[in-house]
């Protein structure tokens, strides 16, 4: 694989490849299964220092999914309905299940090592968060002038609870 | 807690200045002088509660009293005045003007006790180097507790005019709760102060700073069996709640730098119980019978606990 050519796959993936130049490349890369690789790991590499989040793929994932859809049977004859909603259905009653499942182990991880959590989880039930947080508010104006200085009383209903921890 | 007490009195001794001659708790009193008694004024930006606000500062003394005026750079722009225990605070997009009167004199920079060789048994006060901060010289005193009931802070003290140019608060992990910082500092040339104005202002500060309706509190149905060493009670005031208009008792103990309010009001239709945090400011709120009590203050959440668990009735 020629130098030149490589460097024109850089500018192809990057845009900076006129028409003229373009074309001819292209039409080597469609040849050239080694030119094909190349072209796909730099345009990942142009994605990965893009965006935020890089996907890492085989070299021959597009070819592998445009086979694997050429491959694909089409059927034409109607589905059962009560079929398709049953499916469905029960899909939704497993991810319930497995959501719930993960929420009590995911609190219960939570728990040993935030002891509050369930807490103020319980109390916030107990008692409307408005009610507590307009009595925290009061409390402090009442507390300290220096309340003043960077709360927004009187354009903001406050205020924010960061925990709550009955005895 | 020990180990941040330890590295900071560690700080302290490495870049104690040799040829300091004041000790921490006689650079606190000048601080303490030189705020009430200067004119002054620069930019402020207060780090507080998550926040962060730039405000210009004006401190004003005349005829021995103390104004402070903050007006906010940013929205919403409202402008905070103090004079003397009188607080108002008027938001200008709204129009709306919000006033209120405290007890006590309070800064909006920093508190600071008025006898600090009182709390001996309770801080430590080191002097700990040097620093330039808004390009002035500043004196670094570390104020650090010897128990776990109190926040950590440090000074900057502009080695010039005695101000406070800086102001850290530490929780016990060691991470900063808050901050205070002059950006911009001018002291106003010194106002001919007479003997009268110097009379007038030491009086003000007896009136709000010392114990003043304590009595008071003696005659209440309540009763406080435990606080934290070093705390005074500071008055004990019927009060009149801003929002929801109810009227609460409130008594506050504080050690000069920090202080808590303790709050006896009629139970609602639920009672609170339990622990509530914003920021550095905790509070501890339990039940009595039909009384509510929450215990409030910028200490620690056992400080809190403690002093709300310290109430009964008589």
């Amino acid at each position: 694989m020629q130098a030149q050519q490589i460097e024109k796959l850089s500018l192809l993936v990057d845009d900076q490849l006129d028409n003229a130049q373009a074309i001819p490349l292209l039409k080597s890369v469609q040849r050239d299964p080694e030119l094909q690789a190349k072209l796909q790991r730099y345009a990942l590499i142009s994605q990965a220092l893009k965006g935020e989040q890089g996907a890492v793929a085989d070299l021959d994932f597009a070819e592998k999914l445009k086979r694997q859809l050429k491959s694909e049977p089409v059927y034409f004859l109607p589905r059962k309905k009560s079929d398709d909603h049953f499916k469905k259905t029960s899909l939704a009653v497993a991810a319930s299940v497995v959501l719930a499942v993960v929420g009590f182990y995911a609190g219960k991880m939570q728990n040993r090592i935030q002891p509050f959590a369930e807490i103020t989880t319980a109390a916030q039930s107990q008692t409307p968060a408005d009610q507590m947080n307009a009595q925290f508010k009061d409390y402090l104006q009442a507390h300290d002038n220096v309340w003043y200085v960077n709360n927004n009383v009187g354009v903001k209903s406050y205020a924010r609870l960061a925990s709550y921890q009955p005895k | 807690m020990r180990l941040l007490f330890v590295f900071l009195l560690f700080i302290s001794c490495a870049f104690a200045n040799d040829d300091q001659t004041l000790d921490g708790r006689q650079w606190l009193e000048k601080v303490n002088h030189a705020m009430k008694t200067l004119n002054y004024h620069g930019t402020v930006v207060f780090m507080k509660h998550g926040q962060v606000d730039t405000m210009r500062y004006r401190h004003t003394f005349e005829s021995g009293i103390e104004t402070e005026r903050l007006t906010s750079l940013n929205s919403p722009l409202r402008e905070v005045t103090r004079h003397s225990n009188e607080i108002s605070c008027l938001y200008k997009e709204s129009q709306q003007k919000v006033e209120t009167q405290h007890p006590i004199d309070r800064s909006f920079i920093v508190n600071l006790p008025l006898k600090p060789e009182r709390l001996h048994d309770e801080y430590l006060f080191a002097v700990a180097g040097q620093e330039m901060i808004a390009m002035r010289p500043a004196q670094i005193i570390a104020v650090l507790p010897k128990d776990d009931l109190r926040y950590a802070r440090k000074l900057w003290i502009d080695t010039a005019s005695l101000l406070p140019l800086k102001v850290e608060v530490y929780g016990q992990d060691g991470k900063t709760l808050e901050q205070v910082l002059f950006t911009e500092l001018n002291v106003d040339a010194l106002a001919t102060q007479t003997d009268a104005d110097q009379t007038a202002a030491d009086e003000e500060s007896k009136h709000h700073q010392h114990v003043s309706q304590a009595e008071a509190f003696e005659k209440s149905p309540f009763e406080l069996k435990n606080w934290p060493a070093g705390f005074e009670k500071i008055f004990f005031i019927r009060n009149t709640m801003q929002q929801s208009k109810k009227t609460v008792d409130h008594l506050l103990i504080s050690d000069g730098f920090s202080s808590v309010s303790v709050y006896f009001e009629a139970k609602g239709e639920k009672g609170i119980e339990g622990l509530r945090s914003l920021g550095p400011v905790n509070s501890y709120s339990r039940v009595i019978d039909d009384l509510q009590i929450t215990a409030l203050g910028e200490v620690p959440v056992q400080t809190v606990e403690l002093v709300a668990k310290g109430v009964s009735l008589r």
